[in-house]
């Protein structure tokens, strides 16, 4: 695979820290970097609108390095403006995000946080730098950062909750529909009896950082979860359960349920009783579309572009209860051979997928959907140009989709089965309209005269003479 | 004086003492900059803002027959998403940590052979990030390598995003590798065009300038955005030069005026009645067109008044956030609206907007005036000590002063230039409005005591 890469997706470790810290209420990212760092990730994800949270874009502060930082060192200008930040700008907690600038000049950035946080203040650091890794790479960095020193800046009281259940592994906006997907797993998780602490989002805030180590057990859904998982677990004995991917559908949620038990003190009549109804809702549901999903032959060969976590969760429903041929499956995140990470989902992948690509490169990805000859393609708004060139419809699932505001739709769980289900069949059945419409023009004999009716509501007719209304219909000839 | 000899753009800060750092009044400003050299100041609170790489890309990235390799991390090369709706396609050489140890040049020598190979461009266009800044990777060995096999221009973007406070140095950049690379040295006679020098702004503006341009039937090429190479190549051979923000494009202007005896009609932006009669008239005064040109004038003039209220600011205080290029422009119509300007915010000042300064002599002294890219907690500062009650503003992210209580008016994906922008910016207000009644006010930001304090609290002399 060439190491250069044609239009990356990805943004680096200092994006996906401040991408991961930025969805936390009450938490104020503070990017150590020159001006523009911070902003290429706004900029980037502002064409795959999921809105902005408070402190986003240009209102995140940050020591915007100047040459004279990278000759003569940062770290005065980082704690100038650490003491600065805290008396402006409102937070519960101040996260310190590094770059690769501060890196190479070698800033004592930990120096300056220990510093201010001997004077009581709630700052914490992470030192990953751009050129360590990606975004995925900066989200489970961070937060295991975090967790690291949040005991130290701010005390949650030692109250063990048998209920409560850490959520990693879905990155903010990595997940295109990330807010919706934690609603529905905490609907689920409620579903069980449990409380879910979700950290990010609506329902989440600032003080569930602390309050992580009171958890019962954390569930990894994607393998970028499990480093802040295993500091819980290295600290505060917090057991770990991965899990291949988010639920999606019934069985799904009753695999996860089967997890579940044993590990945790749960009444399993009430879960029982949450199985029961969202089966009943599922079922309910999908006989309705049985007839959209016969009828517009939804079921297709597909390839999906995506993170891996997504693409399980997507292609094996698809696979399972739309009977999609999942021709190729290509990751998105996991590029290298994992050593660090255990979530090994090699066996699922194979057990829905024909094939499995891994590339980031737009050329290569194209390649390999050219070459797969998909009917569909489930991806991003990147393989909008191939889908376009091979004619077939593209369903948009993975980062970054432009030109849709994503703010609570899911597509976990069993809601999120609806919506995937409902945007499959909207997809493919415009693009029929459209071919539809073509072929419809095709059918015209063009040497004869072909009658349509124009906005204004006058039928005009077009023949190889020109275009005019008709006089003896009509009364009147302005055309 | 022409800069074509130095080997890279200078700064702004260096060619025309670009200032980036200012909270006080309107008369302080006119202090400050009164001088042959304006006086560097710095924030000890500072929030991210864009960079001249940022701005470098922007431009680039609308060349339609260029390949741009972004070299650096693959962060910044994550910048080409933010236009890749438009079907854009770009590179990144990736570097990770072993490149900014051992350097980068062979990732960036199989980048511009993929580039070359892929995209069959006319011009390929290498842009600095800070990685390669600091380790000072060499760039130009792979150039001179690789130039003869290629086939076409390699051009090193020499950005760093560290050395210039003012991103608008990446336009001043570009601009400099155009002229010294692509702009025919040697044009043979003049062709019936003028050149319309556009870096920052959106389609919806340039449409609304190039429609009064296509009534006069006057024939341009819009460069270096949504341009060809062969566009800017010609750029020597146009009869006139003309510029839409004259900070951005000025620069461009005046080299293509003395390197290559363009003429530059120099002219406010094409902003509001005034503005863009202004842009239009001196044109047309110097392509001997000007009756034609006064019959157009005075017939849209007299059509877009009807359809204006003219007092739909009336007993409003206006904080008014742009390029201060277009600040005379946007003022003098939010006056005429009946609004009274209270307030005003740009990303910078530099000696040549001493221009546009001296015409804002109908505001108070007193005005408050911030210099400075984003920084909207000094804003927010600003807005509560003015008692704004709308703020009007072309930048991302301008919600932030809904939480002051503020009325909010975004201008970014509107056009605001030429006629047309007259009607759109009047309506778009209106609609902002209507949203502001209903809008549920949120916690602000900034705690309390920082409103109460200074404005300028964090904004020092700088000392070297």
């Amino acid at each position: 695979m060439s190491s250069v890469i044609k239009n990356p997706r990805n943004g680096c470790a200092l994006h996906g820290a401040l991408q991961t810290v930025q969805e936390i209420k009450g938490v104020v990212p503070v990017v150590h970097a020159n001006a523009g760092c911070g902003v290429i990730n706004y900029l980037a994800n502002s064409n795959a609108s999921g809105g902005n949270s408070k402190f986003s874009g240009y209102s995140i502060p940050g020591t915007a390095a100047q040459e004279r930082h990278v000759i003569f060192g940062g770290a005065s200008r980082l704690r100038e403006q650490i003491k600065n930040t805290i008396k402006v700008v409102s937070g519960d907690l101040y996260v310190i995000l590094n770059s690769c600038e501060s890196a190479m000049v070698g800033d004592d950035v930990d120096a300056m946080t220990r510093e201010i946080v001997e004077q009581g203040e709630p700052v914490v650091d992470t030192l990953v730098a751009g050129f360590n890794g990606g975004t995925h790479f900066g989200y489970e960095h961070v937060l295991a950062d975090i967790f690291k020193s949040i005991d130290q800046v701010k005390h949650a009281e030692d109250a063990k909750n048998p209920k409560l259940v850490n959520v990693f592994g879905i990155i903010p906006g990595k997940d295109p529909y990330w807010q919706g997907n934690l609603d529905e797993i905490q609907r689920i998780f409620e579903g069980f009896g449990l409380e879910a602490n979700l950290i990010f989002g609506a329902n989440g805030d600032a003080a569930d950082l602390s309050n992580a180590k009171n958890a019962a057990i954390s569930i990894v859904f994607s393998r970028w979860g499990e480093l802040p998982a295993k500091v819980l677990n290295e600290k505060y004995d917090i057991p770990v359960l991965l899990r291949p991917s988010l639920p999606v559908g019934v069985e799904d949620i009753k695999d996860l349920a089967k997890a579940l038990i044993g590990k945790l003190d749960l009444e399993e009549d009430k879960i029982q009783s949450f199985i029961e109804k969202e089966e009943s809702y599922e079922r309910n549901l999908l006989y309705r579309v049985r007839d959209e999903i016969i009828e517009n032959g939804l079921s297709k060969k597909a390839i999906i572009v995506g993170d891996e976590e997504q693409a399980v969760r997507i292609g094996r429903f698809l696979k399972n209860q739309v009977g999609v041929e999942i021709v190729g499956t290509i990751l998105t995140d996991a590029l290298k051979k994992d050593e660090e990470h255990e979530t090994d989902n090699e066996e699922i992948l194979k057990s829905f997928s024909n094939n499995v690509y891994k590339s980031v490169d737009q050329k290569e990805i194209n390649d390999i959907i050219r070459g797969s000859r998909p009917e569909v393609i489930f991806g991003s708004s990147l393989e909008k140009e191939i889908a376009n060139k091979l004619d077939i419809p593209l369903v948009e699932t993975s980062y970054p989709v432009f030109n849709k505001l994503i703010i609570g739709k899911s597509n976990a769980g069993v809601r999120g089965l609806v919506s995937i289900i409902e945007d499959y069949f909207t997809v493919v059945r415009e693009f029929e309209y459209e071919r539809k419409l073509e072929i419809q023009k095709s059918l015209k004999n063009l040497n004869k005269e072909i009658w349509y009716e124009k906005g204004d509501g006058y039928g005009r007719v077009k023949s190889n003479k020109g275009l005019y209304i008709r006089k003896q219909e009509l009364g009147i000839s302005n055309g | 004086m022409s800069f074509l000899d130095e080997r890279k753009a200078l700064t702004r800060e260096k060619r025309l003492s670009a200032l980036s750092h200012f909270h006080g009044t309107l008369e302080g400003l006119i202090d400050e900059t009164s001088g042959t050299e304006i006086k560097q100041r710095v924030r000890t609170l500072s929030q991210i803002h864009v960079d001249e790489t940022i701005y470098a890309f922007n431009v680039l990235s609308k060349i339609e027959d260029a390949a741009i390799i972004v070299n650096g991390s693959v962060g910044c090369g994550n910048l080409g998403l933010s236009h890749a709706d438009e079907g854009f396609g770009w590179y990144s050489t990736s570097l990770v940590e072993r490149d900014t140890i051992l350097g980068g040049d062979d990732k960036l020598r199989e980048a511009v052979l993929r580039a070359n190979e892929e995209k069959h461009p006319k011009a390929i266009f290498i842009i600095g990030t800070p990685v390669v800044a600091i380790n000072n990777d060499d760039i130009n060995s792979v150039i001179l390598e690789l130039e003869d096999e290629v086939g076409v221009p390699i051009i090193s973007i020499y950005t760093d995003g560290f050395k210039s406070k003012t991103p608008v140095t990446g336009y001043d950049i570009v601009t400099h590798s155009l002229l010294k690379y692509i702009v025919d040295k040697t044009p043979e006679e003049k062709e019936d065009f003028i050149n319309v020098v556009s870096f920052s702004e959106s389609v919806e503006d340039l449409g609304a300038v190039v429609e009064s341009l296509k009534e006069l039937k006057i024939n341009y090429h819009i460069i270096p955005s949504f341009s060809s190479i062969d566009d800017i190549k010609a750029a020597s051979k146009a009869k006139a030069t003309v510029v839409l923000n004259p900070e951005e494009g000025e620069y461009l202007a005046k080299e293509l005026e003395e390197v290559f005896d363009v003429p530059y009609i120099a002219s406010e932006a094409p902003i509001g009645f005034r503005g863009t009669k202004n842009f239009l008239l001196k044109l047309a005064a110097f392509l001997g067109i000007e009756d034609k040109a006064i019959e157009y004038v005075d017939e849209v003039e007299a059509e877009l008044t009807k359809s204006l209220s003219k007092d739909a600011l009336d007993g409003k205080n206006i904080f008014v956030d742009a390029s201060f290029s277009k600040i005379p422009a946007l003022t003098r119509f939010l006056k005429y609206l009946g609004g009274t300007v209270v307030g005003i915010g740009s990303p910078f000042i530099d000696l040549e907007n001493k221009k546009q300064l001296s015409k804002l002599d109908f505001l108070s002294k007193g005005t408050t005036v911030v210099i400075g890219n984003g920084q909207y907690f000094e804003k927010a500062n600003a807005l509560t000590k003015t008692e704004t009650d709308i703020y009007i503003s072309e930048f991302e992210g301008s919600s932030f002063a809904a939480d002051e209580g503020v009325a909010v008016v975004a201008t970014k994906y509107i056009a605001t230039f030429g006629f047309k922008g007259v009607q759109v910016l009047h309506d778009t207000i209106l609609k902002n409005l209507r949203f502001s009644e209903v809008a549920a006010l949120n916690e602000s930001r900034y705690k309390e005591t920082w409103k109460k304090k200074s404005g300028n609290w964090y904004v020092k002399q700088e000392v070297s």
